[in-house]
């Protein structure tokens, strides 16, 4: 097969063979196969089944370097957080161009959370952070092979067995640079059986900058722990977002992972969801508020190992303008998952003509005894129903702005920490006044 | 004061209402009936603002001015209300929240005053009781889940929330058991003053024991065919609408 390469792809592989590669051991080989692997597949293209939708080679015209490490001050950053996120009490993970910032972050996180920067984690002889890398299991995703490649910052944290950590983790991503640049981050979560957790991860620039971050996020969730994970990007409408959030749950585990995407400019949350044990469950749903010519992808695959697990997928869409989403649901149920519960729906509320949503739910069943549905549906605001507000005195503009909260209220009350979703309720009014 | 002047109303080229004459000066309440498919929900639709109607030839005046170029929303400032027949689930928005809004949204139009959040919760709480509206129905989502009659309940809270001068009610009474009628008839009945008109729209006379017309029109046909008193729905009540109707006659 010809292989023609684009000038991104010319310069990633030639960032990926300057990368270092000197972790620890355990690491080398893996990521040497990654090397290989990236440069084996190139960018994924629309003839790669899983990013039909999302043509990365299109998309990504040149690679940014990386970035170069910058500087953040404490009222930069309460800037740039604003006054709802501020009142959050949290301990904030402060990551400035992916590095773990001590000065900025909270580090005393009592006995039972341990925090190391990835640095730190690869260099020391640390045996719990050893999963780094292997929790991924895609040979064929070249977004997650080049984050191994490459991953020059965040963070391994592991929390003990029976854990409450009585605030939430905040995982606050800066970008200083005024420049172009990109940065990979990854992030190991250890979660202990029984603990309980909740994690929130902002995605920010200093300067407004557009910026190519490649984010991976390895979780494991011990049995009978409870996790919930919020993702918040509002990013530059020319940056370019790749996020893998991948997961393995214990027995009777609960995780939650909420995305929520404010326009941006391409934007792909993929996430990997495996059941090892029985009995666990996961709701995976978020948001997406698209104008311009945003586009995000919510790309995900629960793998059903164990015996009577449950997902949960709710996404609500609203496209604006040339805003474009894409939803790829697959629902697999292992040879003798029986007993699954798995429920995935996908809506899509149009607001213009050029708008497009692009959405593909598959299930893989392999066994017999099994409950498993899904359903997508694309709309334009209802006629009947702004009718009946403005009937009621709430002028057109009011009432459509009522209607898109109502379209994505459904799925911003799966966030249950209230202060968040209020915050998160904030940005989508702010967004929908300004569309 | 309502006053309709010779309204005709087409939909995609079909006409519906042929010349509707009807004045209702203030303190008024006229009830309309007529067989189903002879437009009485069409005039209520066309008085809202409904945008899926042509009006070919009339007016609508309310105080005196044309309402045909105003926006729904703009209706309802000037003291137009309809209660729906069907009123419309929201899942998404809270009851609250929208009774909020709307009720804000009118007072600014009116050069009021927006209400706080606690005058407000106090006044609709208020409201709520007198019509037997309980308040966990506040806090659902507006009309999920509400019975037939919990939903028109709630179309008259929404009346006397905002404070009309012209009430429209469209076939209030439907699906509506004899206990549910009394609860929104004295609701209704509640509103009555010198300065609040009513046009109650109805299939059967039995609303009009309750809420005691001053005039009843016949509709037939996309016409007024016969006005009178309140003894004119008894009428109607024992002989039927076949004179009215020409699949009937």
């Amino acid at each position: 097969m010809e292989l023609v390469r684009t000038e991104a792809e010319t310069g990633l592989i030639s960032l990926s063979e300057e990368a270092p590669l000197d972790g620890p051991s355990w690491l080398k080989d893996l990521q040497k196969t990654a090397r290989a692997e990236f440069q084996a597949l190139g960018l994924p293209n629309r003839r790669v089944e899983e990013w039909k939708y999302t043509d990365l080679k299109t998309a990504m015209k040149v690679a940014f370097k990386p970035a170069e490490q910058g500087e953040v001050t404490k009222t930069q950053l309460n800037d740039l957080l604003g006054a709802e996120l501020a009142e959050l009490s949290t301990y904030a993970l402060v990551f400035v161009d992916g590095q773990l910032n001590e000065e900025l972050s909270d580090l005393s996180l009592g006995d039972d959370v341990e925090v190391l920067s990835l640095k730190a984690a690869l260099d020391g002889d640390v045996s719990w952070v050893k999963p780094i890398g292997s929790v991924q299991q895609n040979p064929r995703d070249a977004v997650q092979a080049l984050n191994l490649i490459m991953m020059q910052g965040g963070a391994a944290l592991k929390i003990a067995e029976r854990a409450e950590v009585n605030k939430p983790i905040h995982l606050i991503f800066v970008s200083s640079t005024a420049g172009e640049s990109s940065i990979a981050s990854r992030l190991f979560f250890d979660i202990g059986a029984g603990a309980n957790v909740e994690f929130i991860e902002s995605h920010l620039s200093l300067h407004g900058q557009a910026s190519q971050s490649n984010i991976v996020t390895e979780v494991l969730v011990g049995d009978w722990a409870k996790v919930r994970h919020v993702k918040f990007n509002e990013d530059h409408n020319e940056s370019l977002h790749l996020s893998n959030v991948i997961g393995k749950l214990g027995k009777g585990s609960d995780y939650n992972l909420f995305q929520a995407t404010l326009d941006g400019g391409v934007t792909r949350n993929q996430v990997e969801i495996r059941y090892d044990g029985d009995e666990a469950k996961a709701d995976i749903s978020g948001v997406a508020l698209l104008s311009g010519k945003s586009h995000a992808d919510l790309t995900l695959v629960m793998d059903h190992a164990g015996l009577s697990c449950e997902s949960r997928e709710l996404f609500k869409t609203v496209l604006d303008d040339e805003g474009r989403a894409v939803f790829q649901g697959k629902v697999i149920v292992q040879p003798g998952a029986q007993k699954t519960d798995g429920v995935m729906m996908s809506k899509a509320l149009l607001l213009s003509d050029s708008g497009e949503f692009d959405s593909k739910p598959e299930l893989e069943i392999y066994a017999d005894d099994v409950l498993c549905g899904h359903g997508a549906t694309t709309g334009q605001i209802d006629d009947e129903l702004l009718f009946y507000l403005k009937a009621r005195g709430i002028a057109d503009a009011d009432a459509r702005a009522l209607l898109i909260q109502a379209f994505v209220g459904e799925a911003l009350e799966l966030i249950e920490n209230d202060t968040l979703r209020d915050y998160v309720i904030g940005r989508t009014i702010a967004w929908y006044e300004k569309a | 004061m309502l006053e309709i002047k010779n309204l005709h109303v087409e939909v995609e080229g079909q006409p519906i209402l042929n010349g509707i004459d009807l004045v209702i000066p203030d303190g008024e309440v006229h009830a309309i009936m007529g067989p189903n498919g002879s437009g009485k929900s069409t005039l209520s639709y066309v008085i809202a603002g409904k945008d899926e109607y042509d009006i070919t030839k009339g007016d609508i005046l309310y105080n005196g001015e044309s309402i045909l170029e105003m926006d729904p929303a703009e209706r309802v400032a000037a003291g137009l209300f309809l209660a729906f027949q069907y009123p419309i689930e929201i899942p998404g928005v809270a009851t609250m929240t929208f009774l909020r809004t709307a009720i804000n949204a009118v007072r600014k139009e009116r050069d009021q005053e927006e209400l706080s959040i606690p005058d407000m919760m106090k006044l609709i709480q208020a409201k709520a009781k007198d019509l037997g509206v309980k308040p966990e129905m506040l806090k659902r989502g507006l009309n999920v889940g509400f019975s037939g009659g919990e939903k028109k309940r709630m179309e008259i809270l929404q009346m006397a929330l905002l404070d009309p001068g012209m009430c429209i009610l469209d076939e209030t009474d439907s699906g509506l058991d004899i206990d549910a009628l009394r609860i929104v008839s004295e609701g209704v009945n509640a509103l009555r003053s010198e300065t609040r008109s009513m046009l109650v729209i109805t299939h059967y006379q039995r609303l009009l024991n309750y809420i005691v017309p001053d005039k009843v029109h016949v509709m037939s046909d996309g016409k007024i065919a016969r006005t009178g008193g309140k003894e004119l729905a008894l009428e109607l009540e024992e002989a039927g609408y076949a004179e009215y109707d020409d699949e009937l006659a």
